[in-house]
């Protein structure tokens, strides 16, 4: 049977139904979907270990709207965030104690490095002077990058954050960097934990995020891949 | 592990990052949950198999509504075209038809009740007379047993249930003769066009429909 991917949502007061709810942009189930695995978005609380024994691998998603309450910076907290970032760090660490691989993107990739100790520089923008949202740049893969395996050593890549890591977790190693030396690509150490700070699920289909990147399909396949090993 | 149940929710569109998306009320989640299973949503009719082999009962929830070719009738107005979702129909038939064949339960909320009835071959009423907004309807048939002698709900929606799917027998109607709940005669297969999942107008949630769901996902 085909891996089965839980996704995470946004938990903002939505903007189109007025109530309470989790959203989640079609792409990244479409990624995922495109790459032979069932995504599954799980959003209760309550039910977090029963999702991490249900699904084989976890795709941490990105979000428009995300402050880091929680890790100790109640300057930037947004009242409706509050409960995603516990949710999904709760998510993440229950995923990594049963040993199944987890993906983060932008948002997820940020989370990866707070919950494992690290600390995220807000509007760096304003400090270094390099815009990084609504825009691409080149990406620069080290030796032991995912993406460097699947795609070389220089490709481009879009980018759609005004936060990045600033010191890395130390369980956590950089496998790539943009120009400016924000870093793009983690791996865990230890883990079969994966993070990037782009987002690799609008970089498909016919007219791709940027259209001279290459076709991140092969990302997902690779990573339901990884979730089909431990089944 | 408790039983656990598919959800599938609204698809939209993000009008600020003009992206499509999926918004899962809290409201359907929350009541599963305290019902004793565990919510999953479904995202991707072509994960479809997947989802009705993980899955032990299904909750169609609210929504646009259904195209009227999926219940052999046609659409006079292209208004009335347009405002339905293909995504949605896709996931609700495809998953429904899935689920009635495993002989899994499916509870239809809203739009889910109309849904379930038009997979048992029933059709939609596409245009209710002006009603009350708080309607008190009887209940019949099987539904008693669960929801009492009378129900009190807001109605929600200016569409509803037209002739009855094959082996569905109604469950509530109202003072004016209008069906808001159908139960199927022998499979595990409800539908009510009320919204038991939240308090409305006063009128609290009600538990006791994802209490059924839950526990005849969990045989």
């Amino acid at each position: 049977m085909k891996p089965v991917i839980a996704l995470n949502g946004g938990s903002a007061l939505d903007w189109q139904f007025r109530s309470e709810s989790t959203v989640s942009y079609r792409t990244y189930a479409a990624a995922v979907t495109a790459a032979g695995g069932v995504p599954l978005l799980v959003n209760e609380p309550d039910c977090i270990e029963d999702y991490a024994a249900l699904a084989d691998g976890l795709l941490l998603t990105g979000s428009a709207f995300f402050s880091p309450d929680g890790f100790g910076d109640p300057e930037l907290l947004r009242r409706e965030e509050e409960e995603r970032t516990v949710f999904d760090r709760t998510l993440l660490l229950a995923f990594a104690k049963a040993g199944k691989p987890v993906m983060g993107i932008c948002l997820g990739l940020q989370c990866i490095n707070l919950t494992f100790g690290g600390t995220l520089e807000d509007m760096f923008k304003l400090r270094t002077g390099v815009e990084h949202m609504f825009c691409s740049h080149p990406c620069l893969t080290e030796p032991g990058s995912v993406t460097g395996g699947l795609f070389g050593v220089r490709f481009m890549i879009n980018s759609h954050h005004n936060r990045r890591i600033d010191r890395l977790a130390e369980d956590l190693v950089a496998t790539a960097y943009a120009p400016d030396g924000t870093i793009e690509e983690v791996r865990h150490k230890t883990l079969p934990i994966w993070g990037f700070e782009y987002h690799p699920e609008l970089m498909r289909g016919d007219y791709p995020e940027p259209p001279d990147g290459p076709d991140m399909t092969f990302l997902f396949r690779w990573f339901a891949e990884q979730c089909s090993k431990g089944k | 592990m408790r039983p656990v149940i598919l959800i599938i929710t609204e698809d939209g569109f993000d009008v600020h990052l003009e992206r499509e998306n999926f918004v899962l009320s809290h409201a359907y989640s929350s009541a599963i949950q305290r019902a004793g299973g565990i919510p999953v949503t479904a995202l991707d009719v072509r994960a479809a198999e997947e989802y009705a082999a993980i899955a032990d009962g299904l909750l169609l929830t609210g929504g646009p509504v259904i195209h009227p070719a999926r219940y052999g009738g046609i659409g006079e107005h292209l208004e009335e075209l347009i405002a339905f979702s293909r995504t949605r129909d896709d996931l609700d038939f495809m998953l429904g038809q899935l689920f009635l064949w495993a002989g899994k339960p499916i509870l239809g909320i809203g739009r889910g009740a109309m849904v379930a009835n038009v997979l048992l071959g029933g059709t939609v009423e596409k245009h209710l007379p002006t009603l009350p907004s708080v309607s008190t309807d009887r209940v019949c048939g099987a539904a008693r047993a669960l929801l009492g002698e009378t129900i009190s709900f807001s109605r929600q929606y200016d569409w509803g249930i037209g002739r009855l799917g094959e082996d569905m027998e109604a469950a509530a109607v109202s003072p004016e003769g209008i069906v808001d709940g159908v139960f199927h005669r022998t499979r595990p297969v409800w539908g009510v066009t009320w919204h038991p999942e939240r308090e409305l107008n006063g009128i609290p949630a009600d538990d006791r429909l994802f209490e059924l769901l839950v526990r005849e996902a969990a045989k």
